[in-house]
């Protein structure tokens, strides 16, 4: 007897990806999760997740805090999809306002993260595309820099000043021709 | 142990500019993952301090899509007059001294867009705004939307011919409408040269010749926005009649016709979004506030 509950459980069982990290630790999460990567549901499309998903920019302590997001972000989605559907008008925008309060609460402490795991989180981000997480780590990094002088923004991303004297003129003559 | 290990492994696979044993450079990161935290920089920001910072950021912030979208009207008098704190970072970090002004910050935003500039809204800091939009029309040829301050009577004439410039124009507002010596052959050159061009937002007079043109050479505008507009009645009737496409047409808090008049909702019955609110025949508020309003103001206070 195939019930519509084992036929579930299998669509279920079907659709779990495993994702390899550059460190070789294999992670097994569903397809809602991994899709949040565009570069990943690409890959799915064209039927090459066999074997399971190498990502050689991705070490696995990145990967795992990259899931952790898609997790969260895959199981808000469905919830709001699913109570469209099953409350009343006033209820649905109360559930609503819940989840995103929820997410946003999740989203900032998610971001509690040192400077070295946030640049890997926007380099994971940008090579897996994934929409809501480059935002999310890049906004935080563009809010620290705002107002920031060019030597506070270095002194903050301990970055060495590369620009020869000779540069730093150029870039003052690219600059000053437009108010002459 | 285990995180030993992995750590190992990290440092010979192929990531961008991390190792496990360094630091990441924020200075080497890939000039495409530094674009979209530029993308979400003020124009302060990424004018005034990104390029400075080193050679990765300079490369980054000069990416052209970045100065794409230049919206120079939010808090202009806070942000680009010449005591503002960018006036002052452009003095002390590009010896820019005294002479920092709107026009120039906009020759310099046009420069780094490299004619990709898509989106430009401009306040009414133009210093001689014949030459501004001379130096926009020549270096905008891609500008989708534009947005003008009052402009005096002498360069608003020489808009129309600088439309043919900006052939992919699809939004233009105008603080103030351009009289009625103007704007038909504004319509005229949009109508020509402009194949995309669907909203037109403007506040001003409509005169007869105004109505006529738009009739005549914008009959496929998408969306007018004529709020607190000089529109007599005949006036709106001739648009309605005239631009047959229109999904949206604002004619808010005008004088010239009256909000309730059956003939003009009729007309507007099949516009999307039709809004008339507030439009009256004559000014009352203009007369009330003649003599009485301010007497009796006056009286208050005493």
């Amino acid at each position: 007897m195939a019930s519509a509950g084992s036929g579930d459980e299998k669509a279920a069982a079907a659709a779990m990806i495993t994702l390899i990290s550059s460190d070789n630790e294999k992670f097994e999460v569903t397809e809602a999760t991994a899709t949040l990567s565009q570069t990943i549901r690409h890959m799915i499309e064209d039927g090459c997740t066999d074997g399971g998903v190498p990502l050689p920019n991705v070490t696995s302590k990145i990967l795992a805090r990259v899931i952790e997001y898609c997790k969260k972000h895959a199981t808000a989605a469905a919830g709001e999809e699913g109570s469209s559907s099953s409350f009343s008008d006033a209820a649905f925008l109360e559930v609503d306002r819940a989840f995103l309060e929820e997410l946003e609460e999740f989203d900032d402490a998610f971001l509690e993260v040192d400077r070295a795991t946030l640049f890997d989180l926007i380099l994971a981000a940008n090579y897996l595309d994934i929409k809501g997480l480059l935002n999310l780590t890049c906004q935080k990094v563009a809010d620290s820099v705002k107002g920031k002088t060019p030597e506070q923004i270095r002194e903050m991303y301990n970055i060495v000043n590369d620009l020869t004297p000779e540069e730093e003129a150029e870039i003052r003559r690219e600059t000053q021709w437009a108010f002459e | 142990m285990e995180t030993a290990e992995a750590q190992d492994t990290t440092a010979g696979a192929v990531t961008s500019a991390t190792t496990a044993a360094a630091p990441p450079a924020w200075a080497d990161m890939d000039t495409d993952c530094l674009a979209h935290v530029f993308r979400r920089l003020d124009l302060e920001d990424l004018a005034a301090s990104a390029p400075l910072v080193c050679r990765g950021w300079r490369r980054a912030a000069s990416d052209p899509s970045l100065w794409r979208a230049l919206d120079l009207r939010r808090d202009h008098l806070a942000r680009f007059t010449p005591w503002s704190p960018l006036a002052a970072a452009f003095a002390s970090r590009y010896g820019v001294s005294r002479r920092f002004s709107l026009p120039g910050l906009l020759r310099l935003c046009l420069a780094r867009a490299q004619g990709s500039a898509l989106d430009l809204a401009l306040p009414p800091l133009l210093s001689s705004p014949a030459d501004d939009l001379l130096h926009l029309s020549v270096h905008c040829p891609r500008l989708r939307r534009l947005a003008l301050p009052p402009l005096p009577a002498c360069d608003e004439a020489r808009l129309p011919e600088l439309v043919p410039r900006w052939p992919m124009l699809e939004h233009l507002e105008l603080d103030a409408k351009p009289s009625a010596a103007t704007f038909p052959a504004l319509a005229e050159q949009l109508g020509r040269h402009c194949p995309n061009f669907a909203t037109l937002k403007t506040s001003g007079a409509v005169k007869p010749e105004d109505a006529a043109a738009l009739a005549r050479w914008l009959p496929r505008l998408r969306s007018l926005c004529l709020d607190r507009s000089y529109m007599p009645r005949q006036e709106l009737l001739a648009i309605l009649a005239g631009c047959r496409d229109l999904k949206e047409l604002s004619a808010r808090g005008c004088v010239g016709f009256d909000d309730g008049d059956e003939e003009v909702a009729r007309r507007g019955a099949r516009i999307e979004r039709f809004d008339v609110a507030g439009s009256r025949m004559v000014d009352e508020d203009v007369e009330l506030a003649g003599d009485e309003f301010c007497d009796s103001s006056y009286v208050d206070v005493m």
